[in-house]
């Protein structure tokens, strides 16, 4: 078993920072180093140091600063909260986050293989309301990668979000020529240097979900280059996938980003479409919490282990014994595991009421300006673009959804959903034969993900009494739904004396 | 930031639009009339590069027909790409088909007269500098959706030739929607399908007699001063067959001509004497495509839950392969062949449709996928 946790410092590294006594090496990467250290309350925490090249940019200090003011308003369900920042004795800026032991998704599955479907389903509630916290708190993560979610014993954590935003002004680079962030798991529009929004985690989200349920990930492997081509051009392997993440995972890797669901959209799909109602949200979090998280058997063990202070710090540890707090973290192992599960479930669930609670009543907010008002979304039909006969002969009427679904709008051209919310179906008719056909819409309706049954609203196109041979008609179907329900199927019958068709919507 | 443009040049493709860069010999040219106005891709050694659309209106169905022709003598085939409904000076749906050159040029045809709901465009054809494009929709006069070819060699302006053309065999009738399917025959000859034709005798006819039973002609010079051609219809045919759905020529064999209502393929040598015919299932002789070797490709995209596409020699009676995909959905609607390689489209296939490629002897078909789209595999040609 490969011991977790930091290893031991470098003979050049400082052994304090601020107010932070180093304990050892977490990691390392483009932007800078990051450290075990305790904190003078006794916590052990993640400290992440930037790179004197970064720090020495004009504005650089100030703009980071200002990046993690911004990322410790972020919840800290499911994320690893921001505690502090400053810099150092020379300079250099450094942010503070709390230390989450365990697995890095990465190591998991490269060790142990794709997830078991339990697991699975924790991360990824457990990531998209990381995301949704994110978001809500106006950030974008713009790094979302296995390696930045840690499985621990009280839950999958994202870290490491909000700050590349600090560095990304003018280049991906590095002064020395390293590709910041990792192409392998940027959304399309990222790999671009379009603006990066909300959906590019939404896509991230996607890739990492279908990378731990399959075991690889949905792009293959390669340098920097070749997975970043492939995402631009290729759609991506999704493997199989429990339901819904089936169906999430492939909306939320669709290329264009308008048309992703949101994290808000995920975390709903995920807890079951449930809103909170007055009867006691402990209790559906509580239950969640406990329906949805099994660690895998290697993470329990390994945090225990990822506490252990690396060996040089022991012989000092001898030596300065007045460290009240470094006796803290060790101390850990003697607790038993079960018990140690409850404590963190119940502070756990208190948190995830809150966050639930929070991300439900202030509805999705942060929205780009080219989104719809009231977080429209558009699904992924599995029947878009099928041309459906209206008639038995192959040259018959035939009916095409065009473009995508689009749902949750609140308003369509000046018309107000009074149910709660519109889906516009965009569609085509066609007459490739050589006779004009009679049309006639009956039984045109929606049927919900609940089964319940909607005709089409008023601002729905009107039908022309025949279609010419040759003709293209081009429209669109309105449906009234109430908040929360998803379209699953439309049926109705176009042609006089047509068959009924059936056009499946997710 | 030098170092990041060049990385993001790389990733996008730093060419203008259609300019084509490498070999090219083997190119598929695939399209999708429903991606938003349309869209069109080369599949170009197992890559599938898109093809920078010029500037389109909404619903235009650009790539609802697609042809190679080679119109700037660069051997890098250049395309002509259909878009059956587009609007062509205020009128609705004349349509309009597009010259997309190799070196990066573009080139929009019209009619001449361009003629609302005519759908110039519905089907492109070329060989070389030869360039066909039917408008079967076109009225003439009194007599609605009678049809039009039209075709040019070269920079010449567009020629239309229709059943009312002197010497052209055959009468315009409504409905008739002459130039459903094309394709270049030996030398300048241009074999035309017209599946909607009626029959019911001599002389003009209108909606009696057996109502699309279809008709093939074969033009022996489309570029001669006076015309002149031969018209075969089935000596057996029915209501509804829609002979002449799809034609094809096969260089140094003869010339194929499909009907997939009733569900048959015709095939004819080179002086337009029928020799075998071929009957098959799920609208067989939907989609038609030749090889250099003699070998002819049938679509039959009805046919079971996948569709299905039969490979057959002109030359040689025991040739007869059966393509079918493991799942999709109307494979065979379209077809073509490149070197080796036979294309099939299946545009309904999830999610934005797809395009099989199988080797000679193959017996696993490759899927091509786009990025986007929504019936990419709707037409295709090479």
């Amino acid at each position: 078993m490969k011991p977790m946790g930091a290893a031991p410092l470098r003979p050049t590294d400082a052994r304090e920072i601020g107010p932070y006594r180093l304990l050892g090496r977490i990691g390392e990467g483009g932007m800078g180093t990051v450290f075990l250290a305790i904190a003078p309350t006794g916590r052990p925490v993640a400290v992440k140091v930037v790179k004197a090249e970064f720090a020495n940019q004009e504005g650089f200090s100030a703009r980071f600063h200002a990046e993690v003011d911004n990322a410790r308003r972020v919840a800290s369900f499911c994320t690893a909260q921001v505690l502090d920042n400053g810099n150092d004795s020379v300079g250099r800026p450094y942010m503070v986050t709390e230390y989450i032991a365990g697995v890095p998704l990465s190591d998991q599955i490269s060790e142990y293989g794709a997830l078991e479907p339990a697991a699975l389903h924790g991360v990824a509630l457990g990531v998209a309301a990381a995301l949704a916290a994110i978001h809500v708190a106006g950030l974008v993560h713009r790094d979302l990668k296995p390696a930045n979610v840690i499985l621990s014993m009280s839950g999958p954590r994202v870290i490491d979000f909000g700050i590349s935003r600090a560095l990304d002004r003018e280049s991906n680079f590095t002064l020395s020529g390293e590709l910041l962030g990792s192409p392998g798991w940027w959304a399309p529009e990222q790999v671009r240097g379009q603006q990066v929004t909300p959906a590019a985690d939404v896509f991230a989200w996607g890739c990492l979900v279908a990378f731990a349920g399959n075991g690889r990930h949905p792009f293959g492997r390669g340098d920097a280059i070749t997975m970043a081509t492939r995402v631009l051009h290729q759609t991506p392997d999704l493997g199989a996938l429990p339901a819904p993440l089936n169906d999430l995972v492939q909306r939320a890797t669709t290329m264009d980003p308008l048309l992703r669901p949101t994290a808000q959209d995920l975390l709903l799909a995920l807890v079951g479409g449930r809103l909170p109602t007055p009867d006691p949200p402990t209790v559906i979090a509580t239950d969640l919490l406990d329906r949805n998280w099994e660690p895998p058997p290697n993470v329990a063990d390994t945090a225990v282990l990822s506490a252990t202070i690396p060996p040089q710090e022991e012989v000092r540890r001898g030596e300065e014994p007045s460290v009240a707090g470094r006796g803290e973290a060790p101390q850990e192992e003697p607790r038993s595991k079960g018990r140690r599960w409850l404590v963190a479930a119940a502070a756990v669930a208190g948190a995830l009421l809150v966050t639930v609670a929070v991300l439900l009543a202030r509805g999705p907010s942060v929205t780009p300006p080219a989104q719809q008002a009231g977080g429209a979304g558009a699904l992924t039909a599995p029947d878009a673009g099928r041309r459906v006969g209206l008639g038995p002969a192959f040259d018959d009427p035939q009916f095409l959804l065009t473009g995508r679904p689009r749902c949750g709008l609140t308003d369509y051209k000046g018309a107000k959903s009074s149910d709660g919310r519109y889906c516009v179906l965009g569609w085509a008719l066609l007459n490739p034969g050589g006779t004009a056909r009679p049309l006639a819409a009956s039984g045109v309706a929606l049927v919900d993900d609940r089964g319940g049954r909607h005709e089409s609203a008023p601002a729905s196109t009107k039908l022309p009494a025949t279609i010419a041979p040759g003709e293209r008609i081009d429209g669109v179907f309105v449906f009234d739904l109430p908040p929360q329900r998803l379209p699953s199927v439309l049926e109705g019958t176009l042609m006089e004396g047509g068959q009924r068709i059936e056009v499946r919507l997710s | 930031m030098t170092r990041t443009l060049l990385v993001l040049a790389l990733l996008t493709g730093g060419l203008s639009g259609h300019e084509v860069t490498g070999a090219c010999t083997g190119d598929v040219v695939v399209g999708d009339p429903f991606d938003g106005p349309g869209a069109v891709h080369r599949l170009s050694g197992g890559a599938l590069v898109p093809v920078e659309a010029p500037e389109l209106g909404e619903g235009d169905a650009f790539g609802w027909s697609v042809a190679m022709a080679e119109v700037d003598g660069d051997g890098c085939g250049d395309l002509l790409v259909g878009a059956p409904y587009a609007d062509v000076e205020g009128r609705k749906d004349a349509g309009a088909a597009y010259l997309l050159t190799s070196k990066g040029a573009t080139v929009r045809l019209t009619a001449p007269e361009p003629q609302q709901d005519a759908h110039f465009g519905w089907t492109v054809a070329a060989k070389g500098d030869l360039v066909a494009v039917a408008a079967p929709y076109e009225d003439l006069a009194e007599v609605r959706d009678a049809g039009s070819v039209y075709v040019r060699r070269g920079e010449a302006p567009l020629r239309r030739i229709g059943q009312d053309s002197p010497d052209v065999p055959g009468n315009p009738e409504v409905g008739d929607q002459y130039g459903w399917a094309l394709a270049f025959g030996a030398g300048n000859s241009l074999v035309v399908g017209v599946p909607y034709e009626n029959d019911d005798g001599t002389g003009v006819q209108v909606e009696e007699g057996k109502i699309d039973s279809g008709s093939m002609t074969v033009l022996a010079d489309v570029t001669a001063q006076r015309l002149s051609g031969i018209k075969w219809e089935p000596p057996d045919r029915a209501t509804g067959d829609r002979f002449g759905y799809a034609v094809a020529y096969v260089e140094g064999s003869g010339i194929a001509v499909g009907a997939p209502q009733a569900g048959f393929v015709q095939l004819f040598d080179e002086a337009v004497a029928p020799t075998r015919k071929v009957t098959g299932e799920g609208a067989f002789g939907f989609s038609l495509a030749a090889a250099k070797d003699g070998r002819l490709a049938v679509g039959a995209p009805y046919a079971g839950s996948t569709g299905a596409v039969r490979v057959l020699s002109m030359a040689d009676e025991s040739v007869d392969r059966l393509l079918v995909p493991g799942r999709g959905a109307r494979f065979g609607w379209s077809v073509a062949f490149a070197g080796n390689q036979l294309v099939a489209g299946a545009p309904d296939d999830q999610p934005y449709g797809t395009a099989g490629v199988a080797g000679r002897n193959a017996d696993t078909i490759e899927a091509v996928k786009p990025p986007e789209g929504a019936e990419f595999g709707a037409s295709m040609a090479s």
